[in-house]
């Protein structure tokens, strides 16, 4: 390690951040989870590999023992009380760190902590729900793992429903008696369909969106066939259709687009989190490797030119999505300069540096890749792994031309999109 | 699927093409997509892919293609269409699974150094074509050339002349005695029957003359295959480490001898530049996917096709598949006709092998990569396969010396550089 470098690559200090964001206990957080990420699951990747049951006992710990999943609920219903929006480049700091252990882990919790968000934030909520949401994060011994199914593809012989920032809402409610009635066809969730204990779904109402929670034991609940994905893997995923399930009116709000752009807010600042930390893992891997690979029959690859000059394009990427990434948990958390969560303007700023931090994040993975040759792809080096994680992550969010369509409304007007 | 594909079956007017085309296409609708989504899980057993495989090499005969009609071969070796043939042929396996189509090159690799005009040593041919004409099994063909330092050393022949070579072969009497550990040949990992194996003479030499060319049959003593590793894709393509412990085989054993090893292992490694041809395939069936999918699915109460920004991402698709088929089949025209575009072992045609298949990987990486983010959640499912194409074909963007090598290649043929 040379002089004025860091002695842990993995460091914060390594790749900056802005520091001064963060206060003593967010620090103090992120490194509890940094040494969950290095014990828990780094240590024991060639252990356990993709092993499912070891992926939920390691999410137990970070969202039970370390109390991951209780941090941003009031304390007064049995939270550890960080405030909303101030916590959001805490919780940056912590997925990160989970996103270097493994993003399919971070990927559910993050599915999770974005809904205890969005419902925490939006005043339209009502307290019942707020309550029995509460309940699951803060007071189960286990992982309660929500599933969400959001507006996404729609499907050309299924029933169309409402459209929402262009996305097609998968589910649709209907009020009936003192209840309501919810049902989707083959709905594609977010997360976790096969095996959530509860599901979160938007749904089209006659006249505007309802927000509904539902046990997965329900009657009416019909998950379909395991998905094979390429990555993700600790996020089991099915189709989901819900046949015409019955619901207390305790377990409908009326929500309007704004609980979806402030959601998808929270997931696009959690899942890039997740992606830097990735990169950041994959930085650590490329330079152990290239740490001890010599070209030519002589001098290290690191020092040749040509090689060098890939392995910068890695980091560069990482110190441009880090510094991306905490600039908009900021803005999230300053929403009398930046505008409120559920607003376009964070929405719009959301969708920018999430597309831009999974790319930049990608480009640094397959550059590292190309550098390692067939160590790229071989599952001993685990690169692959996040390569294949941040794949899926990507698409999972939806792909860039839905963005696009935002940006355009936002930017030019453009209302047909 | 819908319609026919629009992509021209026949790119060199050659009633063969058509004729071999259609067989391969048959064989991977009907024994291969119908399987491939289980291969992932297949990679250690090959219970899938070995009857697959089989069928294609044994049954349909394509084993025999590159051998020598006088030895029992279909002789495309012998003639002036190796390298497009060899592309009609890939392109087609690949669509159905580019690993299989990779295996399936690979076979043929090691005899490349003497079943092929203008250098075909006979003797070798009658001494292994039985072993792929007189079979009822598949035969794996190995290229041994990767070591564990150094990676893509070996094949940077042109700067390098078989330095860092440290696989020996000391002649013993009548006898080469081959010592040496190899890492990733494609046909290993408990596959192969014949490797093709590159050493040397002479240690830290960087003379041409001391590049040996050696056949070492896998059941001969001193030969140790190692499990198959685990990766990303490509189940089909078994690699794994193969140690050479005093190994002896007889001297003629050896391809051609000093210098001329070397000079047509060069050729060895252009022609697997048709490797372009694994990314190709696969992409081209992504098409086939995504004009279903597109059409199915709907953004914004439309079809996706039907949506103006995806339809731009679509014709970006489609025109880096045309791009890379015609930018291919011009290269396997150029290896082909050696008469008008000088020897495959020159540093002109490596250069321009190497930048065609680098392009090509990489443009059909790119369509691969905008399909899954158009099918959004669906692009990652291995129930559509575009997962699978994206996994195979950046493994193909990075096998053969990856693509810093294909730049030196590149670089040092046109701006005469000599340091690369």
């Amino acid at each position: 390690m040379k002089e004025g470098q860091s002695d842990t690559i993995n460091s914060n200090s390594y790749f900056p951040y802005p520091k001064e964001w963060l206060d003593a206990e967010s620090e103090d957080i992120a490194e509890s989870v940094r040494k969950w990420a290095d014990n828990e699951v780094i240590a024991k990747r060639l252990q356990f590999r993709e092993d499912l049951e070891h992926q939920m006992r390691t999410l137990a710990i970070l969202a039970v023992d370390i109390g991951l999943h209780r941090l941003i609920w009031p304390e007064e219903i049995g939270g550890v009380g960080f405030p909303l929006p101030d916590a959001s480049s805490t919780l940056v700091r912590a997925y990160e760190e989970i996103g270097r252990a493994d993003p399919g882990i971070g990927y559910i919790s993050a599915a999770n902590i974005a809904l205890a968000a969005t419902l925490l934030e939006d005043q339209g909520i009502g307290g019942e729900m707020k309550k029995k949401m509460a309940a699951a994060f803060c007071d189960s011994e286990d992982v309660e793992l929500f599933s969400l199914i959001l507006p996404g593809l729609g499907d050309i012989n299924a029933k169309s429903h409402r459209i929402v920032s262009g996305r097609e809402v998968q589910a649709e409610l209907q009020n009936e008696g003192n209840g309501w009635i919810l049902r989707a066809e083959r709905a594609r969730p977010f997360n976790s369909g096969y095996n959530a204990s509860m599901y979160g779904v938007l749904a089209s109402l006659p006249e505007g969106l309802g927000f509904a929670v539902i046990e997965a034991d329900k009657k009416g609940v019909e998950r379909g066939e395991l998905l094979k994905t390429t990555g993700l893997s600790a996020s089991l995923n099915s189709d989901v259709s819900l046949r015409d399930v019955r619901l207390s009116d305790d377990a409908v709000a009326f929500v309007d687009e704004s609980f979806y752009k402030r959601l998808s807010a929270w997931m696009r600042l959690l899942t890039g989190s997740i992606a830097v930390g990735s990169a950041i893992d994959v930085y650590r891997l490329v330079k152990d490797w290239a740490d001890n690979r010599v070209i030519k029959g002589k001098g290290l690859l690191r020092d040749n030119p040509m090689d060098a000059a890939v392995l910068a394009q890695v980091a560069m990427d990482i110190v441009n999505s880090r510094l991306l990434i905490h600039n908009l948990a900021r803005a999230m958390a300053k929403p009398g300069v930046f505008g409120i969560g559920g607003g376009d303007d964070i929405f719009i700023l959301s969708g920018v540096i999430s597309v831009r931090v999974l790319d930049d994040c990608m480009h640094a993975i397959n550059r590292a890749m190309e550098m390692m040759g067939s160590a790229g792809y071989s599952k001993e080096w685990h690169v692959e792994k996040h390569w294949r994680d941040l794949k899926t992550m990507q698409v999972y969010l939806g792909g860039r031309t839905p963005v696009e369509m935002d940006v355009a409304r936002y930017y030019y007007g453009s209302d047909v999109l | 699927m819908g319609k026919e594909s629009p992509f021209s079956k026949n790119m060199t007017s050659s009633p063969a093409e058509t004729y071999i085309r259609r067989i391969i296409r048959d064989w991977a609708d009907t024994v291969v997509i119908p399987m491939r989504r289980h291969y992932d899980e297949d990679w250690h057993e090959h219970r899938l892919i070995e009857p697959a495989f089989k069928a294609l090499m044994v049954d349909l005969g394509f084993q025999k293609a590159m051998i020598p009609a006088e030895f029992g071969g279909w002789n495309f070796g012998n003639t002036d269409y190796l390298a497009t043939a060899s592309a009609w042929m890939f392109e087609e396996v690949a669509r159905a699974d580019s690993g299989i189509a990779l295996a399936f090159g690979v076979c043929y690799w090691p005899m490349i150094m003497v079943a092929v005009k203008p250098h075909i040593n006979r003797r070798l041919c009658a001494e292994f074509a039985p072993m792929f004409v007189d079979t009822d099994k598949p035969v794996y063909g190995v290229v041994a050339m990767t070591e564990p330092q150094g990676g893509s050393d070996i094949e940077n022949l042109d700067l390098l002349h078989g330095q860092t070579i440290k696989t020996t072969a000391r002649l013993d009497g009548d006898e080469w005695v081959v010592n040496g550990h190899k890492l990733w040949p494609t046909n290993t990992g408990g596959l192969a029957d014949l490797f093709g194996v590159v050493c040397t003479t002479k240690p830290g030499s960087d003379d041409d003359e001391d590049v040996a060319y050696i056949y070492v049959p896998a059941d001969t003593p001193g030969v140790t295959q190692g499990n198959a590793y685990e990766k990303a894709g490509m189940a089909a393509d078994k690699n794994g480490d193969v140690w050479f412990e005093d190994v002896r085989v007889p001297s003629w054993y050896r391809a051609h001898g000093p210098g001329l090893d070397a000079l047509y292992l060069k050729e060895v490694l252009t022609l697997g530049m048709m490797s372009a041809t694994f990314s190709i395939g696969p992409v081209m069936n992504v098409y086939e996917i995504l004009r279903d999918f597109c059409s199915q699915k709907t953004l914004n109460g439309k079809p996706l096709k039907e949506h103006d920004a995806i339809a731009a991402e679509l014709s970006e698709i489609v025109a880096g598949i045309e791009v890379s088929r015609a930018a291919t089949y011009r290269l396997a025209m150029m290896l082909d006709r050696q008469d008008k575009y000088g020897p495959r072992w020159s540093p002109e045609i490596l250069a321009k092998a190497r930048s065609t298949k680098m392009f090509v990987a990489d443009k059909c990486l790119e369509g691969c990569e905008k399909a899954m983010e158009i099918m959004g959640a669906y692009g990652a499912d291995r129930d559509w396969d575009v997962e699978k194409h994206w996994r195979d074909i950046k493994m193909g963007q990075l096998y053969e010396g990856g693509k810093q090598l294909a730049q030196m290649d590149t670089a040092r043929y046109y701006f005469d550089c000599e340091t690369l």
